[in-house]
Order: C-alpha cells, then structure tokens, then sequence
C-alpha cells in the first residue's frame, strides 16, 4: 500500500471546496445570484484538472528554477531573516504583473490564461477556473528570482502565498475596500479585471499589490455606472473542461491559417488578442452592455445535474489521491494519470454539456 | 587592474552609449542593455572591485544567446515591429533566452549559447551580402571574428587574453552596427 503524504495542494483543496459552499450561502442569504450551477461545475472540473496537469507540468519549472539558481544564484539569503520573505513576496508579485500582463497581451499565451476567464459569472469557483497549459512559459520570468539566489523552497511558498491571496478577490460580495484600494489587489479592481467592457479590457494585472498597475498605468477604479459583464469577448460556449482549455489554440491556428502572409502569421501567434488578419477587421467584437448580454444557460434535468456533482466529487478524491501519491510514481506513471484525467474530465463534459440531454440557449 | 576590467569596461561605455540611444531601434538597445550589464559584471569581477561570477556568467549567456540576436534582427529588420516595439523585442528576447537557458542550464548543451550568438551573426552576414550592405557585412564579420578568436582561446601572451579579444571586436561591432542604424535615420529625415 503507497502511503499518502499530505503535501500543501492536498490541504488547500478542500479548503476550496468550502469557501465555493460559503460563498453560496453567504450569495443566497444576501439574495445575491452569484452562481450558476453549470458554470460552477465547469469551473472546478477545469480547476481539478490543472491541478493534475499542474502538479507534473511543474516539474519542467521546478526543475529549471532550481538548475539557473545553482549555476547562477549570487546572493545567499536566510530564510530566518523576514527581509528575506518580504522582499522575495515583492518581487514575485511584480514579476507575477508581467506573467500576467503578458498573459493578456500575447496571443500564445492568451491561448493558456484565457481558461481563467472564460466564466460568465464572478465568485470564488472562477478562482479555480485555472489554465492547464500554462506552466511551459511561466518559469521564464522568475528568472530574476533565481539568479539573485532565492532558495526553490522560500520560491514555492511565495508562490503559494501569492496565488492564495488571489482566491478571495474573486467574488462580488465584497464592495471597495477604501484606502486599500491604493495598494492591494481587492474584489473590486479584480472585478475590473474579470469584465469585458472596454474600459476593463488589459486592466489590473497585479496579484497581491495593485502598485505596479498604478505605476505601468494599468490600473482602473470599478465604476459604478457601467456595470462589468464578465467573461470573454468571444465566449467559450461550451461546459467541457478539456475545450475550455484548448479552444483559443485553434482561434490562433484558424487565425494562421487565413493569411498567408508570414508576418501576419506571426502576429496571430504573438500579436495582441485584439488583432485580426487584414481585411477582417469586421470581426472584431464590441463592447457589451449587461443588459442586453446573455450567458451560456442549460436547463439541465436533475439526472445531469445530480451526474455533474457526482463526478466533480469523485473526480476531486481522485485527485487528492494523485497529489498525495505521486511522488511514489515514476514521471511516465504521473504522465498516465495525467492523461486519463484528461480523456475521464473530456468525456464527461462533453457529455454532461451536450444539448442532447439538455436545453441549452444563448 | 588586468586587461579583461579595461576591455570589458570599452565594452560597457559602447554599449551603454546605445543603450540610451533614443534613436536607435529598441532591438538594437535592449541587446546593447543586455551586452552593457553583461561587460560592467566583468568590470567589477575582473577588477576585483565586486565579484560576482556567477551573475557575470549569467549575463554573459544572456548576451550570447539573446543579445546578438536582438542586434542582428534590429540590423536587418530595422523597421520591422520586432525592431521598434519594446514588446516584440521583449517577446524575442523572452524566447531566446528560454530556449538558451533550457538548452544550456537543463541539457547541458554549454555551447548552444555561442551557437546562437554564431549563428545570428552569420545570418546578417549573409543578408548583408544579399543585399550588397558593405557597412553591415564588416559589422557582422567583426562578430564573428571576436567569436572565433574566443573560442580558439587566441591569445597576445602579457597583454591581451581570448576574452580580450571578443570584448574588443563586440565593441567596434557595435560601434559599426550602430552607426548604421544612425545613418538611416539620417537618410530617412526629409530634407527642407
């Protein structure tokens, strides 16, 4: 029998579960419509499984982040000293706004954090709405991290630190903070972020601190009279996990495909997500307004409903089971698992979503 | 002081110079930024005012697998968006020093850097030959020859050493590359 450690992931994972409960509850006394049931499921099914892709593919950064700080780490840094966290935090987080800038801003890599918002509703389950295919570019750009010597350990809890501070920003139950508004990231300039009106399109990159979006002009207040409709321009349109990840890699390749001139070809890889081939300038989507704008609906009967829950929830067990284990597993066993989430989380959805058993409408 | 602070530090003044060079593409800069960081680390190693070697390495693999790279795209696409946008720049920097690190640090390939570096330069040589570009074929041969005699360890015993060498040919690469960014800007200003 593999016995099963409790690594950090395995104890976080649950906690999400309760917070989505909570935040439910919370929404339903308040009479707040936060939640929609299939975009809920959608979101923890595509948060499960970059969690099971995540949890290999982070082996590529680890690795790398370790092998740069051996051969290059310059400086030495106690980890008993707190100058040492406090700076390590501040830089991660700035060199997280450019992770995430350049997220937003480069087609390729839209490809992988469009995953995160392709929800059309704001809460704490589109925290877990996290890319899959992510974890090839981001190491490069905690580079700096490593050449100044910060050890891999004191990097991975930074890190955790940075991305669990981000969990509660997603929710509309939290109104403006005041002063820390100024200088933290909060619901409020997060909800900005989320939306898909003109005025939040590339705006509040941060992760903990919102300074570096005031400082690289980045940053923009909620405004009350324009009420944020979240999502994407170009909606996803579809409950299943796997696509959910996928699917703007083949915007770009349709994107490719329709030019033939090269530098047209490479703008659509590297280009601004906003670009379009000449002459096609028309498809460009405008801003939309909440009133008139609809989501994604299933009128699910209570089968579909009662089998999404069932397997979102056995699917979760599996991967805690996975985190808990993995490490006993050789990288081409992990690599197996890994590929079976993908094939087990695709099939569902793409049955679970399908008009056949529901009726959907946009 | 040895040879290699005084060569490296020619090298930091030159490049620094272009560095903060509003006229010249961004390409062109952001190289000579990351060739200026990568020569005032050897100052201060080299000096002993400051080592740190392992730094001056890392912007020392830097330079060879992204700086020339950078230098070469600005010279031979030097209105082309990779060459005047800070973030296609950035994006061509961002890929090629991935891909220098991922070889060098993850594969052990150490030599990949120079390859790249070789490799670039060779490409502008070439393109200069095509396009009858004098100014800009002796730039890239400049390179090249710092290149080659580096890694032949071709050194003047007493006086100059291989890194020597490649210090010293980068800079008067530089300096002719870089003229030729300021002689087109001079062709393109409309006479009155």
């Amino acid at each position: 029998m593999e016995s099963f450690s409790i690594t950090p992931m395995v104890m976080v994972i649950p906690g999400l579960f309760l917070l989505v409960l909570l935040e439910g509850l919370v929404a339903r006394w308040k009479g707040a419509k936060v939640y929609r049931f299939q975009d809920t499921i959608t979101s923890i099914n595509i948060g499960l499984l970059s969690q099971f892709v995540n949890a290999t593919g982070a082996v590529i950064s680890v690795f790398m982040y370790n092998a740069i700080e051996t051969r290059y780490g310059s400086f030495e840094w106690q980890a008993s000293n707190p100058f040492t966290w406090i700076f390590a935090l501040l830089l991660y987080d700035f060199l997280y706004y450019w992770v995430h800038r350049t997220g937003h801003e480069v087609n390729l890599f839209w490809a992988a954090h469009i995953t995160h918002h392709s929800s059309e509703e704001f809460n704490i389950s589109t925290a877990m709405r996290q890319a899959s295919t992510g974890f090839y570019f981001k190491w490069v750009f905690y580079i700096p991290l490593a050449i100044l010597g910060i050890p891999l350990q004191i990097f991975i809890i930074i890190g955790l630190i940075d991305l669990l501070y981000q969990v509660w920003v997603h929710t509309q139950l939290v109104g403006r903070l005041g002063w820390l508004e100024l200088f933290l990231v909060t619901p409020s300039n997060h909800r900005v972020h989320h939306g898909q009106n003109d005025y939040c399109i590339d705006r509040n990159y941060g992760g903990i601190f919102s300074i570096w979006d005031r400082f690289f002009g980045t940053y923009a207040d909620e405004r009350k009279e324009e009420p944020i409709v979240f999502g994407i321009r170009k909606p996803l349109g579809s409950w299943n996990p796997v696509w959910g990840n996928l699917h703007y890699y083949f915007t770009i390749l349709t994107k490719v495909k329709s030019t033939p001139h090269w530098n047209e070809k490479l703008m659509a890889v590297f280009g601004d997500p906003a670009w379009v081939p000449s002459g096609k300038e028309a498809e460009q989507i405008p801003s939309p307004i909440l009133e008139t704008y609809e989501k994604l609906s299933l009128n699910s009967p209570w089968k579909i409903k009662f089998l999404g829950i069932f397997t979102t929830f056995s699917f979760a067990l599996f991967l805690l089971f996975y985190l808990g284990t993995r490490n006993q597993m050789s990288f081409f066993l992990q690599v197996t698992w890994v590929a079976m989430a993908v094939l087990i989380l695709g099939g569902i959805g793409s049955i679970w979503g399908s008009a056949r058993y529901n009726s959907s409408k946009r | 002081m040895n040879s290699l602070a005084i060569s490296d530090g020619l090298l930091f003044l030159v490049a620094c110079y272009f560095a903060l060079q509003i006229r010249v593409p961004v390409a062109f800069r952001l190289g000579s930024a990351i060739l200026g960081a990568a020569a005032v680390l050897g100052v201060l190693r080299f000096s002993g005012l400051l080592p740190l070697p392992q730094l001056h390495s890392f912007f020392s693999a830097l330079g060879a697998s992204s700086a020339f790279v950078l230098i070469s795209a600005s010279v031979m696409w030097p209105t082309r968006i990779v060459s005047t946008k800070v973030k296609y720049a950035s994006i061509l920097l961002i890929i090629s020093a991935a891909l220098g690190l991922i070889m060098v640090t993850g594969f052990g390939f150490v030599i990949f850097g120079q390859l790249m570096a070789f490799l670039s330069v060779l490409l502008l040589a070439v393109s200069s030959i095509i396009n009858k570009r004098t100014d800009c074929f002796f730039g890239s041969l400049t390179f090249a020859v710092g290149f080659l005699l580096f890694v032949m360890k071709y050194d003047i015993p007493g006086y100059l050493q291989p890194g020597d060498f490649l210090h010293i040919f980068t800079t008067i690469g530089l300096i002719i590359l870089g003229r030729i960014h300021f002689s087109m800007l001079r062709l393109s200003v409309p006479r009155r």
